[in-house]
């Protein structure tokens, strides 16, 4: 009926769209290896009313066009892969990325998640596990006479065994990279799916090409900023207001037409 | 029959389009890089008929061009966003395969290692062409849109020049937007253009703010919705006297 009210709820969607993905950061504020989303805004396509350079006369032409605008829209939410605190836990499992790479992990269907939660556990055959129960890739299996584990920053595990034992090295932890982080896709439980806008991952050894250090004994902790998220919201408050604002002035001038006419 | 009412309702049509350009900026108040359109102007264009030469009917002119005054800045950290000084452009490829222009900085990798904006647009070096940076290494952009890629193997950082953007000075040069949003030169086709006097120059870290300024726009709007119902009024007034005019000539 009116192209503004139309145009006016585009806005309202985005920035409802724009409150969820706000919300979700905010609830995530104390998850492991969380990255925190930006949702991306972009204006939607153009109306043309009158193109440039048409002929106004005979020999006279248009200056410039006439390019109605039909609002906005949420492109895409981006991943924003800074890094997050590092918290000292003192646990022997407990491992943080210091840099780009994310550990690799086998999903029941086979298929292989990232993430950048580092809170390892041990199965009950002793492979290391991540908190759902899924195996790290590459295995490692933790011997029972096992006394303490050490974790290098290249990534190489190996056990100090009981009763003086010795010293055994257990293997090494490898992590991904990938081109286009911010295009992983989240799946939830912390995890991440490799995606086309992701490109396919870069497997490497800890500390070498970029990969990052691995750190035992820390965590990385959540990369959302409290305060950040809070401007946002109010933020997106008050564009949502005057959007329905707008509705708002729409709405009294097809009112008043009713009326008056 | 009275033609007023048609000048009067040409004027609303016009000016009903202006409000939903203004609708329009406002829906896009948290789109980064957005520029408002220069506000067009109602222009009177004269009806020639019988009678009187009176009827001047409002028709909108020029709305296309766009307005590069400058936005907020949004601090992000991210050393490929950039934040474009005074009227600085950057150019990136649209969906045809051609050359446009545009203010969004927040410049990412895509899965074929090339340089492209968040909204997928890719983005062009000095001579129009993709950017592909060397992969795994950390991109930083300077101030004058050179990027450098450093190892962050190497125990002393040493930059490595990778590519320059193309970044233009529109100070000197009208732009409009696409039906995409994205800008071109004014009456041209889309393409390259050459740079103003001013020196291009951009700041990493950051993202422009929308310009579209939710308060002017609020009080255009009002000024709209009572302009509107005063020509209602006006509508209704003349369609009375359309009434008056036929109870002229009844007999009873």
């Amino acid at each position: 009926m009116d192209a503004s009210l139309w145009v006016a709820k585009t806005g309202l969607n985005a920035q409802q769209t724009r409150m969820s993905v706000i919300s979700n950061n905010l609830a995530n504020v104390n998850t492991n290896g969380f990255k925190r989303d930006r949702a991306v805004f972009e204006d939607l396509l153009y109306q043309n009313i009158r193109q440039a350079g048409g002929q106004t006369g005979a020999d006279t032409n248009a200056p410039t066009g006439f390019m109605l605008g039909t609002g906005t829209r949420i492109v895409a939410t981006e991943k924003m892969q800074g890094q997050g605190n590092m918290i000292a836990t003192e646990n022997a499992l407990d491992l943080a990325v210091e840099g780009p790479g994310l550990f690799q992990i086998l999903q029941p269907d086979g298929t292989l998640a990232y993430t950048r939660d580092g809170s390892f556990k041990l199965s009950q055959d002793g492979e290391l596990v991540n908190s759902a129960g899924y195996l790290l890739q590459p295995q490692i299996l933790i011997p029972q006479e096992a006394a303490s584990i050490s974790v290098g920053t290249d990534g190489t595990v190996s056990v100090e065994l009981a009763n003086g034992g010795g010293n055994q090295q257990l293997g090494q932890i490898q992590i991904a990279r990938f081109i286009n982080a911010s295009g992983l896709e989240s799946l939830g439980q912390n995890l991440f799916r490799e995606t086309q806008a992701s490109g396919p991952p870069i497997v490497l050894v800890p500390g070498e090409q970029g990969a990052g250090r691995i750190a035992q004994g820390m965590l990385e902790a959540s990369n959302v900023n409290v305060v950040e998220e809070l401007v946002n919201m109010i933020e997106t408050q008050r564009a949502y207001e005057v959007n329905s604002k707008a509705i708002s002035a729409v709405d009294s001038m097809l009112r008043f037409l009713n009326n008056n006419l | 029959m009275d033609k007023g009412i048609y000048t009067a309702i040409g004027s609303i049509n016009a000016q009903r389009m202006q409000e939903t350009n203004a609708v329009h900026e406002l829906a896009n108040v948290s789109t980064i890089g957005f520029k408002k359109a220069y506000q067009m102007a109602l222009q009177s264009y004269r009806v020639d008929g019988d009678g009187f030469k009176t009827r001047f009917l409002a028709t909108n002119e020029e709305l296309g061009l766009v307005n590069l005054t400058p936005g907020s800045r949004i601090a992000t950290g991210n050393p490929t966003d950039i934040y474009m000084n005074g009227q600085t452009v950057l150019g990136v490829q649209n969906g045809e395969g051609q050359i446009a222009f545009s203010r969004r900085g927040d410049i990412r990798v895509n899965q074929n290692g090339e340089l492209a904006l968040v909204t997928g647009e890719l983005v062009m070096n000095d001579g129009g062409a993709p950017i592909v940076p060397p992969a795994d290494q950390l991109l930083t952009i300077s101030d004058e849109g050179v990027i450098y890629a450093v190892d962050p193997d190497q125990e002393v950082a040493e930059p490595q020049e990778v590519d320059r953007l193309m970044l233009r000075d529109a100070s000197e040069t009208d732009l409009e937007k696409m039906v995409d949003g994205l800008f071109k030169v004014v009456g041209q086709p889309p393409g390259d253009f050459a740079t103003g006097p001013e020196i291009v120059s951009i700041s990493s870290g950051q993202l422009e703010g929308s310009t579209a300024n939710a308060m002017e726009t609020m009080v255009e709007m009002m000024n709209g919705v009572r302009a509107f119902e005063m020509k209602m009024k006006l509508v209704k007034e003349l369609g009375d006297l359309g009434d008056s005019n036929n109870t002229l000539m009844r007999l009873s």
